[in-house]
């Protein structure tokens, strides 16, 4: 087939995402994606306070004491939503996988939504706790 | 170029990183299989990382020895950094075109991964262990 020049290809097209707006499911997918990744860079942090509490009282001390700083809670706090919300959609994509009929839009947005509230409700939980 | 064929989607004329058979299905497999075990480890962690809130060095390194306490740990560093390392991968896989680049990418971050780990297990022994 010729394609002349200057005319969009018939290939299907991604959503232009500067002038597409995303609907739920596809935000709380790279949200999903985004969380794994920062998920991923947390192994460091938990690395480097594993080799601080081995290496003895004073380097653990001075973790601990980043730690309870105010930019140290900012992380553990930011940290705790991201681990709830990549773990409870991650529980929402194995249902998923598992019962294709919960793949409805409405379904969807619903399941979308409870995932919302239980990250919110199970993190101030746990810092009213902790 | 406006006519795009398949075989240029990647700069070295192989498209799909050059997948094996069944290598895929299996990564995707073994990336939900470990996210499943990650389930239980992540809520026993969050409620351990929460009673452990301002533990001096002495209450960690006694919490650490209880041996349950580092087996669970030393399976939550293995299993998750090995679904961290796989999800990574996928992300490099669907926004690096370049299947060398991509190759290199992925092979440098499993390594990485592999040594963050094996420093997080190192210290966790010598502090069960000394």
């Amino acid at each position: 087939m010729i394609t002349p020049m200057n005319t969009p290809s018939p290939r299907p097209l991604s959503p232009h995402l500067q002038v597409y707006r995303l609907p739920m499911a596809a935000l709380m997918s790279i949200t999903h994606r985004i969380t794994g990744a920062i998920l991923a860079g947390g192994f460091l942090l938990i690395a480097g306070f594993l080799v601080a509490a081995a290496l003895g009282e004073e380097p653990y001390m001075q973790v601990m004491a980043f730690a309870s700083s105010g930019f140290g809670k900012f992380i553990l706090f930011g940290w705790s939503a991201v681990l709830y919300y990549h773990t409870l959609n991650g529980v929402r994509h194995m249902v998923w996988d598992n019962s294709p009929s919960t793949v409805t839009k409405c379904k969807a947005t619903v399941s979308g939504w409870l995932v919302l509230a239980l990250t919110a409700a199970l993190t101030v939980i746990t810092w009213l706790a902790a | 170029m406006n006519d795009h064929t398949d075989s240029d989607h990647s700069c070295c004329g192989c498209g799909s990183h050059g997948f094996k058979k069944g290598e895929a299905l299996s990564h995707w497999l073994r990336l939900r299989v470990l996210a499943l075990i990650l389930v239980p480890l992540t809520i026993w962690l969050v409620v351990s990382v929460a009673g452990l809130a301002g533990a001096d060095h002495a209450a960690f390194t006694e919490w650490l020895s209880a041996h349950f306490n580092a087996a669970l740990l030393g399976a939550f560093i293995l299993i998750g950094s090995y679904h961290a390392a796989l999800g990574v991968q996928e992300i490099i896989e669907d926004y690096v075109s370049c299947e060398k680049t991509a190759k290199c990418t992925i092979a440098a971050e499993k390594i990485a991964f592999a040594l963050v780990a094996v420093v997080c297990i190192l210290s966790i022994v010598k502090i069960v262990v000394l």
